[in-house]
């Protein structure tokens, strides 16, 4: 009983020592780059490219908007993009995060691509990209879809996303779109994952389907 | 002036049946189950939870006829000294190797899910170290610190539950019987390892306040594990589809990761804390056991001077194993075709043994 | 054993001057035992020894012949703490004017005179106030009650404030404490049991509890430990409370203190024990539990649900002084993920220009919080309340213009901070407000998880402990169906039971009847 306060002290500052030299996983928050949108597209020789639209803290703050851009948005080549985190600090100063990731784009081409797939299921090796996040295919290329799409309204780009999306499916213009569903359809063999189609190029071809509307429930069959 | 006297009353020992067996569908036990009869898995639990039946009555039989005997005193008693001190060698093997491959296992969930640059020793030796905390204090307070934090640890449990089924697919679940009823029938035997901490149980008989208090709150704490297991599987299931949650490792963390709670889209920190108490007061359970049952062996009576030392050795086999993931897989299937057999086996043995000896006649 | 180890360095400490102390006491106390002799000139001079008269200015003797029967006498008396009006009224003058020869002295006194022979008894008495009449040719004293101690009356209670039910408080005299108990506790099995705890001061000490409920394991176990006191001076409860104390290093406290008769009859009513003492303007009640100090004598005042509102808000409080800060930084730091997207850039955009790591940023604050408070605290009573809470949300707002902190962790401070007022045991306060910080630091460590091990941690350490062999959770775990009033109180017509834990003689409250 009398020295039992010495006994059990000792294992318990080791365990505080241990504790106290942690710190591994540790970001501040100021110091990520939130990524928004990543961007699939095609390169040259079995690479990818790798296009990113960051947020820009700055345009949230309680002053007002400073002269800064909202958002920022680039593009490289990588060959997956696990490694595109890292390769992307070359242009972008702070640790690259997927946390707030809020949707993927794949561009119409890249998704016809046999190794589609094989790029994709990087996506279950980084924990940051959650699998209820959209999955997108855009006619052009992503970083032109990028670039070019441009909301007058919501300049707050990561509102644009989550907004366009949910809407857009509540009124059934846009399928389920969710990665989570993307693979549990394609790994279940059998099914048919239809995603959301986007676009910032004008339809040239003008061609409306007569009378959309005027089908009666089951007529499509 | 405890009239307690530091026994664990109905609900303690409740608490610690749930903690113990109830974390289990957390870590990849489920995934083993999926992978064999695919989404028939909750099937298989009602299976497991009616076969579990029989070794349970027949434990409960041998040791509610002896009064302030605990199961290591039973299985001297009733299989003589060399044959007991096997059979609890044998119990204490397996034991200490389950806890050496769950808290590995749990240290690699942390470590891989949450955080990634860690080192996994540091996370190990934490998780080891405040579980032996516990372990050395006593079951009764791993039995209180257990009852306390049961209702938060239900109702995040039940919040995840009712999310994965709410934002599920109803249609996963068919068919029904997944992979066939023969498949289901076999799986539900031989994965009964789930349930054999259930003889763990019968050692802390003598911590408890009374022989009622063993027989109601073994009853009660099987079936209310079987049933949350077999909701968390087919949450499970709705969510993610038998394909892949063949190919998820760790279906909870999957499923605390996918789902969404109003406006908070990624809620997977906020069950994380629940999710580790629960961790740590398990691996508490087993460290008290596993010092209980190496005490038996070699007549030690203050066995809670063994935990840290237990603790310590179980910290140094656990980082064996390189690429956890994939081993601990397959090593926790040697350890589920052990276990089943004992379970099935000693109670049916102690039970002959005592019906032989004429124990239950008095 | 603590308690030894450290008497037995002190004694070390002072060894060299100590056996000098000793021997003055020794001499003392030889002559404390004696008795006194019929020859007044002897007594005097003995007690004039005593009390170093001449230098000892409040000390008088005053000889006088009394009347009628024509002896000399001599009253001693402490003038600062008797009522001099009181010792002419029932003392002197009756002795004085007296002219009949054949009555006895103790009738010419009044009704309340006592008599005594050993010189000890007789400074106890005099140390209290009363008045000591010396009559030559007679081996004994009459003591004659005149104590008169300064103090202030019952006052309104300053730190446990209610707004429905009783104001009162006690105060620094033990009989008005007592008084205040027995008002409410009109029951002959009351028991005020008297010790002295302490060798010099002789400080007296009164064991208040029910005769026919208490337990007597734990009467006995409380009795044990304060006679195995060995001090000379206990001023006031709050010093004994460290003496009696089972864990003295512990951060849980282990004894309640409340300066409610209201909350301290309660607790009598059910079975516990009160210490009482002169010079505390409180009480200690023990053993206690976690609850009582989580509890508050106006949750039983309100409304049920009421009641039980200001339950859950004391919850809360208690749950976001020990976290908020914590939770802070672990999901600022490792956790970023859970934020909702646009607080997460909002917070982002103002830490940018916060040259802190935001452990260092968040700990700074709750220094400055804990120091504004501590200093506010002190603070002479004039100037006290431009300082304060005021304070510090201005020295928030120029911290965050002066880019040292960002507005974020001003609320986070600010609202931890706040709710630890709602906590209303002083000892309970203490707790949380240290507990945040090691809860901190591991946050800011490990993440969520190194505040969950903590927690955990913590969690057996508290279910470990024990206050006079009563579980600290109690009745909430260990579980005992007898008592049920933890988070939530009851309907007072169920709550039929004293609690179990205490063992009490009888365990009915008959309420439900």
């Amino acid at each position: 009983m009398k020295n039992r306060p010495c006994i059990s002290h000792f294992p318990f500052l080791i365990f505080v020592l241990l504790l106290l030299s942690g710190c591994w996983d540790q970001t501040n928050i100021d110091k990520r780059a939130y990524v928004i949108a990543i961007g699939l597209d095609k390169g040259e020789k079995n690479k990818i490219n790798i296009t990113y639209l960051i947020s820009n803290p700055e345009f949230s703050k309680q002053e007002g908007p400073s002269s800064e851009p909202s958002h920022e948005i680039i593009t490289f080549p990588a060959n997956d993009f696990i490694s595109a985190k890292n390769t992307a600090n070359s242009i972008v100063a702070k640790e690259i995060t997927y946390n707030m990731l809020s949707v993927m784009i794949v561009s119409e081409e890249f998704s016809k691509d046999p190794e589609f797939i094989r790029y994709m299921y990087d996506v279950t090796k980084d924990r940051e990209i959650k699998h209820n996040n959209p999955l997108v295919v855009t006619k052009e290329d992503v970083s032109t879809f990028l670039t070019e799409n441009k909301p007058k309204l919501e300049t707050r780009i990561h509102k644009y996303f989550e907004f366009i999306l949910e809407n857009a499916n509540k009124a059934g213009l846009i399928p389920s779109f969710k990665l989570h569903s993307y693979f549990s359809i394609t790994e279940s063999d059998a099914g048919l994952f239809l995603a959301p189609y986007a676009t910032t190029q004008r339809t040239t071809s003008g061609k409306y389907t007569a009378g959309e509307d005027e089908f009666l429930a089951g007529e499509l069959d | 002036m405890d009239h307690t006297k530091g026994m664990l009353g109905i609900r303690e020992f409740f608490a610690i049946i749930l903690v113990t067996i109830g974390t289990k569908l957390t870590d990849n036990t489920p995934t083993g189950l999926f992978n064999e009869v695919g989404n028939a898995a909750w099937i298989t639990i009602i299976i497991m939870c009616l076969v579990s039946i029989i070794p349970i009555y027949l434990l409960t039989k041998v040791i509610t006829s002896y009064e302030n005997k605990n199961l290591v005193d039973i299985i001297y008693h009733l299989l003589g000294k060399h044959i007991g001190f096997f059979v609890i060698l044998l119990l204490w093997l397996t034991e200490t190797y389950s806890i050496v491959l769950s808290s590995a296992m749990y240290a690699d969930i942390i470590e891989t899910m949450y955080f990634v640059r860690t080192p996994i020793l540091i996370i190990y030796i934490v998780l080891i170290g405040v579980a032996a905390y516990g372990a050395k204090k006593g079951i009764e307070y791993i039995g209180s610190a257990a009852w306390i934090t049961l209702i938060g640890l239900n109702i995040a449990l039940f919040v995840v539950l009712i999310l994965s089924i709410l934002q599920g697919r109803i249609n996963y679940i068919f068919p029904i019987f997944g992979n066939g009823i023969p498949e289901i029938l076999t799986e539900g035997t031989t994965n009964l390892s789930i349930f054999g901490e259930f003889l763990y149980f019968g050692f802390i008989v003598t911590s408890l306040r009374s022989i009622n208090v063993y027989k109601k709150g073994i009853w009660i704490g099987l079936f209310y594990v079987s049933i949350v297991f077999m909701f968390a599987l087919i949450g499970y299931v709705m969510l993610f589809d038998y394909v892949s949650i063949g190919n998820l490792n760790y279906p909870f963390h999957e499923s605390i990761r996918y789902i969404q709670l109003g406006f908070l889209t990624n809620v997977e920190s906020l069950f994380l804390p629940f999710w580790l108490v629960a961790s740590f007061l398990r691996f508490s359970f087993y460290l008290y056991i596993s010092a209980l049952l190496f005490g038996a062996l070699f007549k030690i009576k203050q066995f809670n001077y063994l935990v840290p030392s237990i603790a310590i050795l179980i910290v140094f086999l656990g980082l064996i194993p390189e690429a956890p993931v994939f081993s601990l897989f397959n090593l926790r299937e040697i350890l589920v075709y052990i276990t089943a057999p004992i379970f099935l086996l000693l109670p049916l043995v102690l039970w002959i043994a005592a019906k032989l000896k004429g124990e239950f006649k008095k | 054993m603590e308690k030894m180890r450290i008497r037995k360095f002190f004694n070390k400490l002072i060894k060299e001057e100590h056996p000098r102390f000793e021997k003055a006491a020794s001499e003392d106390d030889l002559l404390k035992e004696k008795q006194i002799d019929s020859s007044l000139a002897n007594t005097l001079e003995i007690f004039k020894k005593i009390y170093y008269v001449p230098n000892n200015s409040d000390v008088s003797i005053r000889n006088i012949v009394i009347g009628g029967i024509n002896k000399e006498a001599a009253v001693l008396t402490i003038n600062s703490i008797s009522d001099t009006k009181l010792i002419e009224d029932l003392v002197i003058r009756p002795l004085l004017i007296n002219d009949d020869e054949s009555k006895e002295i103790e009738l010419l006194l009044s009704p309340q005179v006592r008599k005594a022979h050993e010189i000890e008894d007789i400074l106890k008495e005099i140390n209290s106030g009363n008045t000591t009449l010396f009559v030559d040719g007679e081996p004994n004293a009459y003591i004659i009650n005149t104590g008169n101690f300064q103090g202030r009356s019952v006052e309104k209670a300053e730190n446990e404030v209610v707004v429905k039910g009783p104001k009162e408080s006690f105060n620094e005299q033990a009989m008005t404490n007592i008084s205040l108990i027995r008002k409410r506790i009109r029951d002959e099995k009351l028991i005020v049991e008297s010790t002295t705890i302490s060798k010099r001061a002789k400080n007296e000490l009164y064991l208040l509890y029910i005769k026919d409920i208490a337990n007597e394991e734990i009467l006995t176990n409380i009795k044990s430990k304060l006679n195995s006191l060995n001090v000379d001076s206990i001023q006031n409860l709050s010093v004994l409370e460290e003496y009696i104390e089972d864990n003295i290093y512990s951060i849980f406290p282990t004894i309640l203190y409340t300066e409610r008769p209201d909350r301290a009859s309660e607790f009598i009513e059910d079975g516990f024990i009160v210490l009482i003492m002169d010079n505390s303007p409180d009480v200690l009640i023990l053993p206690a539990t976690f609850w009582s100090f989580f509890h508050n004598a106006e949750d039983h005042y309100l409304r049920f649900l009421f009641g039980n509102f200001i339950r859950i808000l004391r919850l809360m409080a208690l749950f976001i002084t020990l976290f908020i800060s914590a939770i802070y930084i672990a999901i600022t730091n490792y956790h970023v993920e859970m934020i909702p997207a646009d607080l997460l850039l909002a917070i982002s955009s103002t830490r940018e220009i916060v040259p802190f790591p935001p452990l260092v940023e968040i700990l700074m604050l709750e220094i400055a919080f804990e120091l504004i408070r501590e200093g506010g605290l002190r603070v002479p009573k004039p100037i006290g309340p431009t300082i304060g809470i005021v304070g510090a949300l201005i020295l928030g707002q120029a911290a965050v213009q002066a880019n040292l902190v960002s507005p974020l962790v001003v609320i986070i401070v600010a609202l931890g901070g706040l709710s630890s007022f709602a906590i209303g045991d002083p000892n309970l306060n203490y707790t949380v407000r240290l507990l945040r910080f090691p809860f901190l630091i591991s946050a800011g460590v490990f993440g969520l998880y190194g505040l969950t091990a903590l927690f955990t941690f913590g969690l057996f350490y508290m279910t470990s402990i024990k206050s006079f062999g009563v579980p600290y959770l109690a009745p909430m775990t260990p579980n005992d169906s007898t008592s049920k009033d933890t988070i939530f109180r009851k309907l007072l017509k169920n709550e039929i039971f004293r609690p179990g834990y205490l063992k009490p003689k009888d365990i009915e409250k008959k309420a439900g009847e």
